[in-house]
């Protein structure tokens, strides 16, 4: 188990659009075993882009089948390359991140997405979800096109000191 | 360093946070936190700001005024101790935010704040605005507020809807959870 140090706004790394995978070799079954292992590891966490531990390349994980806002649920998803391609109206939603621990927002998030990613062998796949699974893949694929969800926040009442992450 | 806090307002125009931030930048002030809006066509400045030991309130106001007498502020500086903020983690509050709006009527901001005093509740941040014509106008109330876990929100609720009901406004009110991802 390898579990890497998240890495915390103010990051050049978290403010990069992360690479498309193109080789679905060894190395990014490596950093997908990186990225389960230290979201689990990580209290309260249930996604994690493959920037947050200092990587360019366009992974994340996500689980958020122990959270009480879930609906539709995939159980662990891996997703490389992944597009949102359908969406339903935004809703606001109030999220934190492990990687901006000092704050969280309220921010637009769709209600309901389809994404297409593909899987650790390169091969293609797509989700249709909701609720909070949706809200979590937007959040990773937020990440690895640059943005934290502060990059989101757009009014001044929407931003809120927090005491610790969790 | 020393802690200063910045009350400046005016008539409102372009310009007026660019000039006054350009001043401090001058005197090599760090701003932190701040408020800045327009009241009633008043832009009206409240910022905190640390500078150099041995710079006074006195000067810092003197440089301000001076460098921005075109501008027609009022500007007032005062030296002030900065305090830890107020901040609960997840498992000790909840925030809430609290919207109210209605025919406006003295005692309304009162009325509601009162509650939450009464409950023990924070308040972190409150807008208010009347808008509609002279002869009608309605105002809206926002609080955000830091709830300690033991307060019963629904308690808190009926007595804000209690409020609500003497003064004849709306309100309502949700907790704003923030889902960690």
């Amino acid at each position: 188990m390898t579990v890497r140090a998240v890495v915390v706004a103010p990051s050049n790394v978290l403010s990069t659009p992360a690479r498309k995978v193109l080789d679905y070799d060894d190395s990014v079954l490596q950093k997908v075993r990186d990225l389960i292992d230290t979201m689990v590891e990580s209290p309260g966490c249930v996604g994690l882009a493959s920037v947050q531990l200092g990587l360019s390349d366009q992974i994340f994980v996500v689980d958020v089948s122990k959270h009480k806002k879930t609906d539709i649920c995939h159980g662990l998803i891996v997703a490389i390359n992944p597009v949102i391609i359908h969406q339903s109206d935004p809703h606001k939603v109030r999220e934190g991140c492990l990687s901006v621990p000092d704050f969280t927002g309220s921010i637009l998030r769709y209600g309901e997405i389809s994404i297409k990613a593909f899987d650790v062998t390169g091969c293609e796949f797509t989700i249709s979800t909701n609720a909070f699974e949706a809200q979590a893949i937007q959040h990773e694929i937020d990440h690895l096109n640059g943005k934290v969800f502060l990059d989101r926040v757009l009014d001044v009442a929407d931003v809120y000191p927090r005491k610790r992450y969790l | 360093m020393e802690n200063f806090l910045l009350r400046a307002f005016g008539a409102d125009r372009p310009g007026i946070v660019y000039r006054i931030t350009n001043e401090l930048a001058k005197l090599e002030a760090n701003l932190s936190d701040s408020t800045m809006t327009d009241l009633e066509g008043q832009f009206v400045i409240m910022l905190s700001f640390t500078c150099a030991a041995g710079v006074s309130s006195n000067f810092i106001e003197a440089k301000l005024k001076d460098g921005l007498s075109d501008l027609s502020l009022n500007i007032e500086v005062s030296s002030i101790e900065f305090h830890d903020r107020v901040l609960f983690s997840d498992d000790e509050s909840k925030r809430v935010s609290i919207r109210v709006y209605g025919a406006d009527r003295p005692g309304i901001v009162a009325g509601f704040t009162k509650v939450l005093y009464d409950f023990g509740i924070n308040i972190t941040d409150l807008k208010t605005s009347i808008t509609g014509s002279e002869s009608s106008p309605n105002y809206f109330l926002l609080i955000v507020a830091d709830t300690p876990n033991d307060v019963d929100t629904v308690l808190l609720e009926n007595e804000l809807k209690t409020a609500s009901t003497t003064l004849g406004v709306h309100m309502s009110l949700d907790v704003i959870a923030p889902d960690t991802i």
